[in-house]
């Protein structure tokens, strides 16, 4: 009898004490509860005492030379280097101190290895991202890329200050979120540097439209098509202004090739590839010294871009004989992204270029393992990618095909239509042989005193292509449209193209000298919102998606502007005004038939007579318009809208439907097919407006915030370490384009003045990554305010302006 | 009495400094061990367990005040809207439980190894 009690007990304190050891025990979503509540290992050592600034000595092996590390009340760290290694290798160092977990998950995604460590769920997300080659081509870049001293030299002193944080790590040290998720940190690599360029690039410049055009041309048929799609806003104000000439002969494309009709007939089913987050991008604009009040230029940026916890980006200082820089740098890659030193400032936004084209592939085989091309055939090429899943015994194996125009992203079954459907993408191009790379470009935009070293800084930078801003002490202000732009003829890439045919690849680059740059113009200001990159005008052909109001928007204030402050640049990053808003209100006002409305529906309407397209986010208007203004264009183009449940198609952009509106009211696309009656934009204009009165009787008017729901989720969305619902005012047309979790990612102020730098700044998180510091999210209230940091620029580590608040020395071991 | 508090402060002891070196649930030898030296099973669980609980109580809520609760707040928001305060006595209890619970078994253990 006792011997049972005995073993009963035993059974029972060992099973407990199993379970408080296993991380999801018995495949509940429930963490290793003892592993987490202990007081020396668990989640009780990430809380980090509030107004904690102690000094701190390390022994590092890997240093050359001592370095100091200082901290000011932000818990920015500002890095003094003896030599440029050394502040990489601090610069490593102290971002994997802060943001370890997601460096490690921002790649781990990228490269297709979540399923690795949050098992079954994550795996078909790693299925597509093997087979989109993207570790193949972040090796190939990895090995350029080595070749470059300027580059390697940086990365590897960067790998090796990461490397040295994570060798000492203790499993009480952790970042919490690998002890909620139970795993471990491993070592960091070159090639996940890579990897987090292309995760970049995937996020910027993977947009396509290939398949979507092809099926909307079919369904709509060749008139149609090109009256509702066309590609050149005639009201665009383009980047680069028009004064802007092309003095230059252009590289000849060759000649269009006929393709095969079968190829383009019939509708490719709708398989959701995961595109990029549309419609929204970032700001940017330097004003030369004939438009400030004080003859300074002032340069600003505010990239939009997914907001996340831990935040996108570290701000950090970094000064070595080399350079004194300061900005925003990218957890995962060396170097400062957008910043400025003592002479000059830069910034960067998206540029919308097609660089991700689709290619049809004709088989020469009935196993489809040879293809056609040129007359000739050609063997798919094969790679294997073992994916290791948490909680599966065996990993999963898949062969990834590949032709030459790149792999077949769904060659998992060679019956499915996509099957045939080859990827080229920019990215996945090998870099070749050049004199620096993309990390090189930034270190020497960080080195930068005039505009002849910004102009060699870029020529090695290739994707994601960006608008790059330039300002500098001397009064020069630039733009320039930079990365690698394949050459096409007119509409190439537009649609899925003939992939047996060698005269249907990209005709070359266009020359560096050739892409559309700006160098101070007339006007006294250069400015970038992810528009068109050029006017009509402009020798080579483009496609992709571009802004159609916030640059116009942003072209025409800094027009009207004159006597500019810093405080008047703050206010138009934060502008909630939206242009699409502002246009599109009157046309709908005209339409209207008002003798039709109820009195109910006249007082709404008075409401929105009133409003200007301010989308403030305690205001009622704003819901009441979008409502309306949605659901007149989602009636307007039913014809198109009614495929998405079954094919991948276009959306007409709102610029064409507010043109439709204006111009043409009684065009047939306005005819809503669920009635007999032929509807004219009027009919469709009143019953929307009728139909949001009666969901306003319904269910009371919604504030634009609470609609819009400006959020900072955490980035493996726990709620509890996420910020919902700010109050923010703006919208993706405005300047300040905050959309739900997307938005303004950090707004940065630069005025180069005469006697020394001052800059202002500020981004929805914190320095740190762990959510048990008070600096995990502190500046998110402060940013939701529009409000800005002085930035605090130190000229040398022993700068003890009132900001210091400790410092951490580093000595080689 | 004296010898009763000096078991109690090895056994505290042992409870801080074991864990530093081996994984959080060699706390469950340190009971189980004590339990085993205890005079009577009363006291095996019941020291076994109190003092855990002690511990563990202490040491969370000393990093947890400097923290203003702002982590354990947010964890407990996590397990469904648990305080941080609450979250401080849970881990406690657990402790308590765990101690407890070995600290017994190794009396137990005794007992049957060791026939009277």
């Amino acid at each position: 009898m006792r011997f049972l009690t005995l073993g009963i007990l035993t059974l029972f304190s060992v099973g407990l004490l199993w379970v408080l050891d296993t991380h999801n025990p018995f495949g509940s979503p429930v963490p290793a509860m003892g592993r987490l509540l202990n007081p020396v290992t668990g989640f009780w050592a990430n809380a980090e005492p509030q107004g904690d600034f102690s000094n701190q000595k390390l022994l590092l092996s890997g240093l050359n030379k001592p370095v100091d590390l200082v901290f000011d009340e932000r818990q920015v760290p500002h890095i003094f280097a003896t030599n440029t290694e050394d502040v990489f290798f601090a610069q490593g160092y102290i971002t994997a101190y802060n943001r370890l977990w997601q460096m490690d998950m921002s790649t781990r995604k990228v490269s297709g290895r979540l399923a690795e460590v949050v098992g079954e769920r994550a795996l078909s997300s790693d299925l597509l991202q093997r087979r989109k080659g993207i570790v193949k081509a972040a090796e190939a870049m990895l090995k350029a890329w080595e070749k470059s001293p300027e580059d390697s030299k940086a990365l590897h002193a960067y790998v090796a200050g990461v490397n040295a944080y994570i060798s000492a790590l203790k499993p009480a040290q952790y970042p919490l979120e690998y002890k909620l998720m139970g795993f471990k940190p491993e070592p960091w690599s070159a090639l996940r540097s890579v990897l987090f360029i292309k995760a970049m690039a995937e996020d910027l410049c993977a947009r396509n439209e290939d398949l979507a055009a092809t099926n909307t041309r079919t369904i709509l048929g060749e008139e149609a098509f090109r009256d509702l799609f066309p590609e050149y806003n005639p009201k665009q104000s383009p980047i680069i202004p028009s004064e802007v000439k092309w003095n230059f002969a252009p590289v000849q494309p060759l000649p269009k090739v006929e393709m095969a009709e079968s190829i383009l007939s019939g509708l490719f089913p709708d398989q959701n590839i995961p595109q990029p987050f549309e419609g929204i991008g970032s700001n940017n604009w330097a004003v030369g010294p004939q438009k400030t009040l004080n003859g300074n230029p002032i340069l600003c940026n505010d990239p939009h871009l997914g907001l996340t916890l831990p935040s996108i980006w570290f701000e950090i200082q970094m000064q070595c004989p080399d350079f004194n820089a300061y900005g925003v740098s990218l957890p995962g890659l060396p170097g400062i992204a957008i910043g400025f030193n003592e002479n000059i400032a830069w910034g960067e936004t998206n540029v919308g270029q097609d660089v991700l084209d689709w290619y049809a592939i004709k088989w020469a085989d009935k196993d489809k393992q040879s293809y056609h091309f040129d007359g000739g055939t050609r063997q798919l090429e094969t790679r294997e990618e073992i994916i290791q899943v948490k909680g599966r015994k065996d990993p999963v194996k898949i062969q990834v095909k590949y032709t030459h125009w790149g792999p077949l992203v769904f060659g998992d079954s060679t019956n499915s239509p996509y099957y045939s459907l080859a990827m080229h993408w920019l990215p996945s191009e090998n870099p070749g042989k050049r004199d620096h790379y993309e990390l090189a470009s930034f270190i020497r935009l960080m080195k930068a005193k005039n505009y002849a070293d910004y102009d060699a800084a870029l020529t090695g930078y290739d994707a994601p292509a960006q608008n790059f801003v330039f300002a500098a002490r001397d009064g020069d202000i630039a733009l320039k449209v930079n990365g690698k732009f394949p050459i096409k003829r007119k509409e190439q890439g537009r649609f899925i193209q003939d992939g047996s045919l060698s005269n249907n690849a990209w005709q070359g680059y266009i020359p560096r000298e050739q892409i559309p740059q700006v160098h101070n113009p007339s006007r006294g200001f250069v400015a970038s919102a992810n528009q068109h990159s050029t006017d009509e005008t402009y020798p080579y052909y483009y496609n992709g998606g571009f802004d159609d109001y916030r640059g116009r928007f942003i072209n025409r204030s800094l027009e009207a502007m004159d006597s500019i402050t810093v405080k008047d640049l703050m206010a138009l990053q934060n502008n909630p005004h939206s242009l699409q808003a502002e246009e599109a209100l009157p046309l709908l006002l005209k339409l209207l038939p008002r003798d039709q409305l109820k009195d109910r529906e006249k007082a709404v309407l008075k409401k929105l007579e009133k409003w200007g397209g301010n989308y403030q986010y305690q205001k009622t208007e704003p819901a009441i318009f979008q409502a309306w203004f949605d659901s007149t264009y989602v009636m307007s183009f039913d014809e198109i809208i009614r495929w998405r449940d079954s094919v991948e198609v276009l959306s007409v952009e709102s610029w064409r439907f507010l043109d439709l509106l204006d111009k043409t009211p009684n065009h047939a696309i306005f005819d809503w097919q669920k009635t007999k009656k032929a509807e004219t934009a009027a009919d469709l204009v009143l019953s929307a407006f009728q139909k949001v009165c009666k969901d306003l009787n319904k269910t009371p008017a919604r504030t634009w915030g609470s609609l819009n729901n400006a959020s900072v989720n955490h980035l493996a969305r726990i709620p509890a370490f996420s910020r919902t619902n700010l109050p923010i005012s703006g919208h993706a047309q405005a300047p300040n384009a905050i959309r739900n979790g997307h938005g303004p990612s950090w707004r940065m102020v630069v005025e180069l003045g005469k006697d020394g730098v001052k800059a202002w700044g500020v981004y929805p998180g914190g320095s740190s990554g762990n959510p048990g510091s008070p600096f995990y999210d502190h500046m998110v209230d402060q940013w939701a305010k529009g409000e800005y940091n002085e930035l605090f620029f130190m000229r040398n580590a022993q700068d003890k302006r009132k900001a210091q608040k400790s410092v951490w020395s580093f000595n080689p071991k | 009495m004296i010898k009763n508090i000096l078991a109690n402060l090895a056994l505290a002891l042992a409870y801080v400094v074991l864990p530093l070196f081996l994984p959080w649930w060699s706390v469950a030898i340190v009971a189980f061990v004590f339990g085993y030296l205890a005079s009577n099973g009363l006291r095996a669980f019941s020291q076994a367990s109190s003092v855990l609980a002690l511990i563990w109580g202490m040491w969370v809520q000393m990093q947890n005040a400097p923290n203003g609760g702002l982590l354990a707040g947010k964890i407990g928001d996590l397990f469904g809207g648990i305080s941080a305060v609450q979250l401080v006595l849970i881990t406690a209890a657990l402790g308590g439980l765990i101690g407890g619970l070995f600290g017994y078994l190794g009396y137990s253990f005794k007992q049957v190894t060791r026939p009277a």
